[in-house]
């Protein structure tokens, strides 16, 4: 115990455990407020100044541990998990609910241990903290709809876990080994049973086509502050996870392909603008996962910049819905629009957000996407490419307009709230900052990327395709609206792989009941009436109007004795003599 | 887009005053002609040859515009099909799914605009 301690205190985690043990005490407040900022500053400084390579040795029930492997990929992950806890925590700062606090910060910490996880025992650990923790920020919603919600997502993410535990195990039976680090051996045919439930445990995490819905499903059950927090570590702690253990498995690449091109047209007919960015986050994981995929060192390098990039730009967008949700009571499109009259600041952070996912040059999304679309083109993937590309004019529909577009223009929904509160407009403008910063001076993130970039993504001819793009698209978005063919905004929600276990499988298990219900009520009904058969037999025989309960004369009786009797002699001397 | 509330007299922003020019139908209609514009100009940028894609389909001139359109207008279209097949109502999960339900208000700082 004194071990694991010893060597927890080398982690960045600690602050975060420490924080959520201390922060009840403190009044809520700016005390408490300055505590929920300081930690994720702490945890940064922690993983800038920490030595590189392996730390934070302990042991359990006779397995060695790593709680701190410390290396470029799992630094630049650290580093903007902090950044976006401390943002986070900017735009919560008028929180007074120590529930949602503590578990910000225990979620915040469990997802950057998991980073640093160097052994398999701890990743689980951290793994499941992480779905302990989060549940409760969609719990503080404080409604039975969202106690609904959280009790589906907590079924998955604890599943995942198990699933994680269950393939460690195999894994280790097989290799001797709990170290966490690449899987991949010689390819998927030399995979044993452990490594594949490893891979769909982080699978389910990620998002993967069919695995995805618990993402879109709980996201926008979540409290405002929530939200924005569950947006930053989840996912791409299953992305860094994928980029340790699985970089250059092929196969990835078309999972990742289809997880850029399905969000799209669900978020396009989505009404709740929470749940439009939940798919958009869907589709820029599945840009990572081709980068994973693709495995080369351009390729993980984009998928460490975009995970870094998107986390800032997702967490923007999130935030300006967010405090749109928190002054008029609603983030449904069909009831908002119209609010750039009250609410400029926030329309322009969300706009700085909008463009940066929509990768426009000069801001973030441009300068990371590129490194993921070059690598799948140097590697000659054309349909992949091709899927990318697609999935980029996609981008720009659900989260470069519709976001902004229906929220701060289209028509006049006649609410006139109020700007959002000081706090948020700080966090948004600071996240802005950052979106716009690294678009404008890539280099800076490049620096902090796994591998030495060489790679220029302001040239002609990248800014041209980009823009060519984009800016055909948006005249293709002006005419379709122009002319009536845009589809109009109404309440309502979608259908997605939930239903098998919202709607098909309750029916099945209604319908077994059912059966099985029928078929137990006539079998109860057959045996009672073949007891009452039986019961009548006997009665005949022996009730009160029975044969055996007449009244003999006792003459008979005797007669029947003496019959007896000799038959018992008769038996006893020719039968059965000695 | 709808015509601004004439009749409407609460307070809005000096920024927000300042951008209702763009509910103009004209201002619309000119904005509009200025992204076919800049599309023209983006279009004849390629002529200069400056790209060298990977693919020889991306050597097209104007391959990443017309792209860019298709791609958009096709998911415009195939979303609306989408709808009629999978859009239901939103108690379709019955009435106790987040939904169909409000966001508790007392959770929020629900805040109408005011000039002070």
């Amino acid at each position: 115990m004194i071990e694991f301690l010893t060597a927890l205190l080398e982690t960045p985690v600690l602050w975060f455990l420490l924080g959520a043990i201390v922060l009840p005490f403190i009044p809520a407040g700016t005390g408490r407020g300055l505590l929920t900022l300081v930690v994720p500053i702490i945890s940064a400084w922690v993983i800038w100044t920490a030595p590189q390579g392996l730390g934070g040795a302990a042991s359990l029930a006779g397995l060695d541990l790593t709680l701190m492997r410390v290396d470029k990929l799992s630094i630049v992950f650290g580093l903007i998990f902090s950044l976006a806890a401390f943002l986070a925590a900017i735009y919560a700062w008028h929180l007074r609910d120590t529930v949602q606090q503590v578990a910000t910060l225990l979620y915040a910490g469990t997802a950057i241990g998991a980073v640093f996880a160097g052994d398999l025992l701890t990743l689980f650990i951290y793994w499941e903290g992480t779905a302990l923790a989060s549940v409760f920020l969609i719990w503080a919603r404080g409604t039975e709809g969202a106690f609904h919600t959280g009790m589906r997502y907590l079924i998955i993410q604890i599943g995942s876990g198990v699933i994680l535990i269950a393939g460690v195990a195999l894994h280790y039976t097989q290799t001797g080994s709990i170290e966490f680090t690449s899987f991949t051996g010689e390819g998927p045919h030399s995979w044993g049973v452990g490594t594949w439930l490893i891979l769909l445990a982080f699978g389910i995490k990620c998002a993967f086509p069919l695995l995805h819905n618990w993402l879109q499903d709980s996201y926008p059950a979540a409290t405002v502050t929530g939200t924005v927090v569950l947006s930053a570590f989840t996912t791409k702690m299953a992305v860094y996870c994928l980029a340790r253990g699985f970089a250059g498995t092929e196969f990835l690449i078309y999972v990742g392909a289809i997880m850029t091109l399905f969000p799209i047209f669900l978020a396009e007919i989505e009404n709740d603008l929470r749940r439009v960015l939940s798919y958009s986050l869907n589709n820029q994981l599945g840009f990572m996962v081709v980068g994973v995929g693709v495995g080369t060192e351009l390729a993980l390098n984009g998928t460490a910049a975009h995970a870094f990039c998107h986390i800032l730009y997702k967490s923007l967008l999130f935030m300006s819905v967010g405090a749109v949700l928190h002054r008029t009571g609603t983030s449904k499109a069909s009831e908002l629009g119209g609010l750039y009259r009250t609410m400029p600041l926030t329309m322009v952070f969300c706009i700085i957000g909008a463009a940066s996912i929509s990768a426009f040059p000069l801001f973030s999304g441009f300068v990371s996407k590129s490194l993921i679309l070059s690598a799948t083109a140097d590697n000659q993937y054309p349909i992949v490419w091709a899927a990318l590309v697609f999935a980029s004019a996609g981008v720009l529909s659900h989260s470069g307009i519709k976001i902004p577009y229906f929220t701060f223009f289209a028509h006049d929904s006649g609410k006139r709230p109020a700007e959002a509160p000081t706090h948020m407009l700080i966090a948004m403008g600071l996240t802005a900052f950052a979106c716009v910063f690294i678009g404008v001076f890539p280099q800076t993130l490049y620096a902090l990327l796994p591998y030495s970039v060489d790679y220029v993504p302001y040239t002609w001819a990248h800014v041209l395709e980009q823009m060519q793009l984009l800016v055909f698209a948006l005249l293709a978005f002006a005419l379709l609206m122009k002319y009536g063919f845009f589809p109009e905004e109404k309440r309502g929600i979608n259908l997605d792989t939930d239903w098998s276990y919202r709607k098909m499988l309750p029916a099945i298990v209604g319908f077994s009941c059912q059966v099985i219900g029928a078929v137990w009520s006539e079998l109860m009904r057959g045996s009672h009436a073949a007891k009452n058969a039986i019961l009548d037999l006997l009665s005949g025989y022996y009730g009160p109007q029975g044969r055996a309960a007449q009244v003999q004369s006792t003459g008979l009786m005797v007669l029947w004795l003496a019959i007896l009797l000799g038959t018992a002699l008769v038996l006893n001397l020719v039968i059965l003599p000695s | 887009m709808a015509k601004p509330d004439t009749k409407d007299e609460r307070p809005i922003s000096p920024t927000g005053r300042k951008l209702t020019v763009l509910e103009q139908p004209v201002v619309i209609n000119r904005m509009i002609i200025g992204l076919a514009l800049f599309c023209a100009l983006l279009f004849l940028a390629d002529l200069a040859h400056i790209r060298h894609g990977k693919f020889a389909v991306e050597d097209l001139i104007g391959f990443y515009g017309f792209y860019g359109f298709a791609a958009f207008a096709f998911i415009i279209f195939a979303t609306k099909a989408l709808r009629a097949v999978i859009g239901r109502d939103e108690d379709y999960y019955g009435d106790r799914v987040v939904d169909a339900e409000d966001y508790p208000p007392t959770e929020l700082e629900l805040k109408e605009f005011s000039d002070d």
